[in-house]
């Protein structure tokens, strides 16, 4: 997996002033959220059904091994073959395989993410594959070679007349000279473009929001209609996902249905919802003949019996990164990982590693939204800290950082000298201030990033519990 | 109910970090509420820090060694005010969390988790507070995000508020974060920034004189913004906008 | 082998021993226990029609009421106009409508063939979301539904059940269908600039024939 969060900073710092990207984040968060909320008051049993959420995925990632167990026997009853692929190498090996055994020569691909994780367009090209990318967020950013900018609006950092351009350059070639300026144009050329990749394609990858492990049943869904289209038409349909996403049963499938589309984007259901099993029966008149499903660890593994367990709950629904206000601020890419936002502060150094990632789990004021909005109640801050305390473990986090806590909590265990100590400091910042003045307009190092923007209350010479020995 | 009470209650003011060193009149306005309250206020002179900056920094071990000696020096109390949710919830939500595994302090966490109270939680569920003073005009509140999300602070300030007689006016993003996050306004002060500028002109946008908060550190941040950028608006922890006049 | 590591990485993490864990899900599994299902995926039949109508409303599909499935010809020639080429599936076609009485063009299946509008049966409908489900099978491609510009589907309202798990437990009678799908509105993608536009791969428009008798 391909993580740097080392220019998070610097690349926060352009995306705040990114006045296109804050018109689109602008409308992500305040749409996103308002249609959640309308979605959350109009269903009473909404919290009831989260709760059940939490409880199933915590049963299934306690028996993880039997539930995927369970899944593969159904899978192979059908007809199908299941994959298992300890990293994110053994998957692309897995799918490129299958790919060359049906002589591949292009594939289309309905969303997923785990294929963004496992890096596998990049791999099917560099071996002479076409890959497709047919969700439109993905086909404009796959056109533009960018990676996604969020989990489910892969291409939201855009606006309306970039996607134009990005037609006009790549589909001249294919005769479509215009300019287009409407929304529904540009959905039209991109259905004709595509209509043809789908008609076309030797293989179909799609993701899975959840397996069943009752049938071996993979659950997908999309409000376009491509993923049907992808795992429909082709010969050979491949499932590329985590090993975390079984669920036990088509009950449990359906409380999950009924929490994801209206976490994602306050809607009832999602458009398609499809519920594949295996591939095409004798007779059928479509479908794929071969079925594969690659399961991915990739990390997943190592985070169970971990305080990061409960990740493994996300859905990826992406209401904690409509709801957060430092992806609103940011976007997706400047956290240098395919996950972002709160989920991916917490997900990305579990499947990478701390050091790779460690602004991720950083930048977060801890206000707490994203775990208030979480279908499955994950508890995203607090195990944001939790991987804030192994940097600092491992040494990991700036050293100032670590000093600067230590000598405050050495202070504040020593009150005498705690106010010793807090004395001298006021009285530095009063000399700048120069004794008077109510604001302080600058202040030295660190606290300068405060004052860069905003002024400081000049502190009162003399602390509360000192005043107040006094009068008594 | 109907013995009588020789003397007061007797209530422990923790004044978080902030207030004792920065703005030390909103420890006295907190007392002179909890006063007027019916009550005892006694200010445990050793305080210093609840931990918070430790605990969200990756240093537990330093944060469980502050969290041991707060609960040292506060277990002794009846009732422990505190007037930030976020210092609030640390004590209430996070010592008990981060010495579950200590044979001693375990306990003594839940008990004193018990204990302690948020300012307007207290002036509200236990003393059912009227307050004397009376307010005028408009004020829109900021629901800082820890005594909002840990401690469900949301309807006890306003309804402070409006009985003192102020209008509360509501903002669009009332929960939104205002950017401060302790040292995340240091380390990413960008985005920070970013997260501020909304904040600001959301409060703006109610026309409200006064934009109130129970969190210090939020304050800071908001008044710093309204100052440096010139807006008219004052920015005030509400004890400071409820505590009786003094009498000299 | 990764199969074998995969499973040796999550079991050396997991508490108790493998054929308790064995156990507990295949008892978990067995038991196909209902959860929390929405008091709106519960109501009663006389209900329903009027609230499928209702939520398929909120998502642009459009509905309209027959008396008997001999009505189907017209309503579908009054929703597309006269001349429209239509392609009507197996299971609509075996019931011998009167199409004669219509001026449609029909256009046999062929997943490269333009039509205008696939005329198909469907599985059953959920009242709560107002959602209706197809499904693949012989003389019944799944793509089907996905490759004409709109798409008209006939309900009877014998068919229509308050929630998803009524559907789970009929298509859980005989075997199940390679591919099911729950149809909730027309295609549609918000993916540039989070504006709702309709007709992104599948169909513009979802028109449900709801059959009284
Ligand atoms: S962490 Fe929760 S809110 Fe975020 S994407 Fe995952 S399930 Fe959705």
């Amino acid at each position: 997996m391909d993580v740097d969060s080392r220019k998070f900073i610097e690349l926060s710092a352009t995306a705040v002033r990114n006045e296109s990207l804050k018109t689109s984040m602008g409308l992500l968060g305040a749409g996103l959220s308002m249609r959640r909320a309308q979605a959350k008051a109009g269903l009473a049993e909404f919290d009831a059904l989260r709760d059940e959420a939490r409880d199933i995925k915590n049963d299934v990632l306690a028996n993880l091994d039997a539930y995927l167990e369970a899944f593969e026997a159904q899978v192979t009853r059908q007809g199908g073959v299941v994959h298992w692929a300890s990293t994110d190498e053994e998957a692309r090996d897995a799918i490129l395989a299958i790919c060359r055994d049906a002589d591949a020569r292009t594939v289309t691909k309905s969303k997923s993410m785990v294929t963004e994780e496992i890096e596998l367009v990049p791999h099917l090209e560099a071996h002479g594959i076409t890959a497709v990318e047919t969700d439109l967020g993905e086909y404009i950013i796959q056109l533009r070679r960018e990676r996604p900018s969020h989990i489910i609006a892969p291409a939201i950092h855009l606006n309306k007349d970039e996607v134009s351009e990005t037609f006009f350059e790549h589909h001249r070639k294919l005769g479509y000279n215009e300019r287009l300026t409407e929304r529904a144009d540009l959905v039209g050329e991109a259905r004709h473009v595509l209509r043809d990749k789908f008609l076309g394609a030797d293989v179909g990858i799609s993701g899975a929001n959840f397996l069943i492990a009752e049938s071996g049943t993979v659950v997908l869904v999309t409000n376009e209609g491509n993923a049907e289209l992808t795992t429909s038409l082709p010969k050979t349909h491949i499932v590329v996902t985590g090993i975390e996403k079984v669920v036990p049963t088509f009950e449990d499938a359906a409380t999950f249905i009924r929490l994801l589309g209206r976490s994602a984007a306050g809607m009832e259901i999602s458009q398609y919802t499809s519920f594949i099993t295996g591939p095409a029966r004798e007779g059928d008149a479509d479908g794929p003949r071969n079925f594969h499903v690659v399961l991915v660890d990739n990390g997943r593994s190592r985070m169970i019996g971990t305080e990061f367990q409960d990740m493994l709950r996300c859905i990826r629904c992406s209401a904690c990164l409509n709801h957060c206000p430092v992806y609103l601020s940011v976007g997706g890419h400047a956290y240098g990982s395919v996950y972002n936002g709160p989920m991916g502060a917490v997900l990305t150094p579990g499947l990478s590693s701390i050091g790779d990632a460690g602004h991720l789990p950083n930048a977060s004021t801890f206000c707490g939204k994203c775990e208030e909005v979480c279908p499955v109640r994950i508890p995203l801050p607090r195990m944001m800290r939790a991987w804030r305390n192994r940097e600092s473990e491992a040494k990991l986090n700036p050293v100032g950082m670590r000093w600067g806590l230590r000598g405050w909590q050495w202070l504040a265990t020593h009150p005498r000298l705690y106010r010793l100590a807090t004395r001298l400091g006021i009285g530095v910042l009063r000399r700048i201030a120069r004794g008077d003045s109510s604001y302080l307009s600058h202040m030295p190092l660190a606290a300068g990033n405060w004052t860069r923007d905003r002024d400081f209350p000049t502190p009162s010479p003399t602390s509360f519990v000192a005043q107040w020995e006094d009068k008594l | 109910m109907s013995e009588e009470k020789p003397r007061r209650r007797e209530v422990a003011l923790f004044a978080t970090c902030l207030v004792d060193l920065v703005r030390p009149d909103i420890g006295f306005d907190v007392a002179r509420l909890v006063l007027d309250a019916g009550f005892k206020v006694v200010v445990p002179p050793l305080q210093t820090c609840c931990g918070q900056p430790n605990y969200n920094g990756g240093d537990k071990s330093g944060a469980m060694a502050m969290a041991r000696r707060n609960i040292d020096l506060l277990m002794p109390y009846e009732y422990v005010v505190v007037p930030s949710g976020s210092c609030g919830g640390m004590i209430a939500h996070h010592y008990p969390e981060l010495l579950s595994g200590d044979t001693v302090y375990a306990g003594r966490a839940r008990r004193l988790a018990e204990r302690v109270y948020e300012l307007s939680r207290f002036l509200v569920d236990v003393a059912d507070y009227q307050p004397s003073r009376r307010l005028e005009g408009t004020v829109t509140y900021h629901d800082a995000c820890a005594g909002l999300r840990e401690l469900g602070i949301k309807s006890g300030p306003r309804t402070l508020l409006e009985r003192a007689g102020a209008q509360v006016v509501e903002s669009g993003q009332a929960e939104a974060c205002c950017g401060f996050g302790g040292t995340f306004c240091i380390k990413y002060p960008d985005i920070s920034n970013a997260m501020l500028e909304r904040k600001v002109a959301d409060i703006e946008a109610t026309g409200a004189a006064t934009v109130v908060a129970g969190e210090l550190g939020c304050l800071m941040n908001i008044e710093g913004k309204l100052h440096r950028t010139g807006r008219p608006i004052a920015a005030r922890h509400f004890a400071q906008l409820l505590a009786p006049e003094q009498k000299s | 082998m990764s199969r074998e590591r995969v499973l040796t990485d999550i079991r050396s993490r997991l508490a108790g021993d493998t054929k308790a864990r064995h156990d507990a899900a295949v008892a978990r599994i067995g038991a196909r226990r209902r959860n929390t299902v929405p008091e709106r995926a519960s109501r009663a039949a006389e209900a329903r029609v009027a609230q499928f109508e209702e939520m398929l409303a909120r998502v642009k599909g459009t509905t309209a009421r027959l008396a008997r499935l001999s009505d189907v010809p017209a309503a579908v020639q009054q929703y597309l106009g006269e001349g429209a080429r239509v392609c009507v599936d197996a299971e609509i076609d075996a019931l011998a409508l009167p199409w004669q009485d219509t001026r449609l063009t029909h256009v046999p299946w062929a997943p490269k063939t333009g039509f205008d509008c696939i005329v198909s049966g469907c599985v059953a409908g959920a009242a709560e979301t107002g959602t209706i489900a197809i499904s693949s099978g012989i003389d019944a491609p799944l793509s089907r539904a996905f490759l004409g510009e709109s798409h008209i589907v006939v309900l009877p309202s014998a068919r229509l059940f308050g929630g998803y798990e009524d559907i789970f437990d009929l298509v859980r009678q005989g075997d199940l269908p390679r591919h099911l799908t729950f149809v909730s509105g027309p295609s549609c993608t918000g993916d540039i600039e989070m504006i709702m536009e309709y007709g992104a791969h599948g169909p513009r428009a979802l028109h449900v024939l709801i059959i009284d008798s």
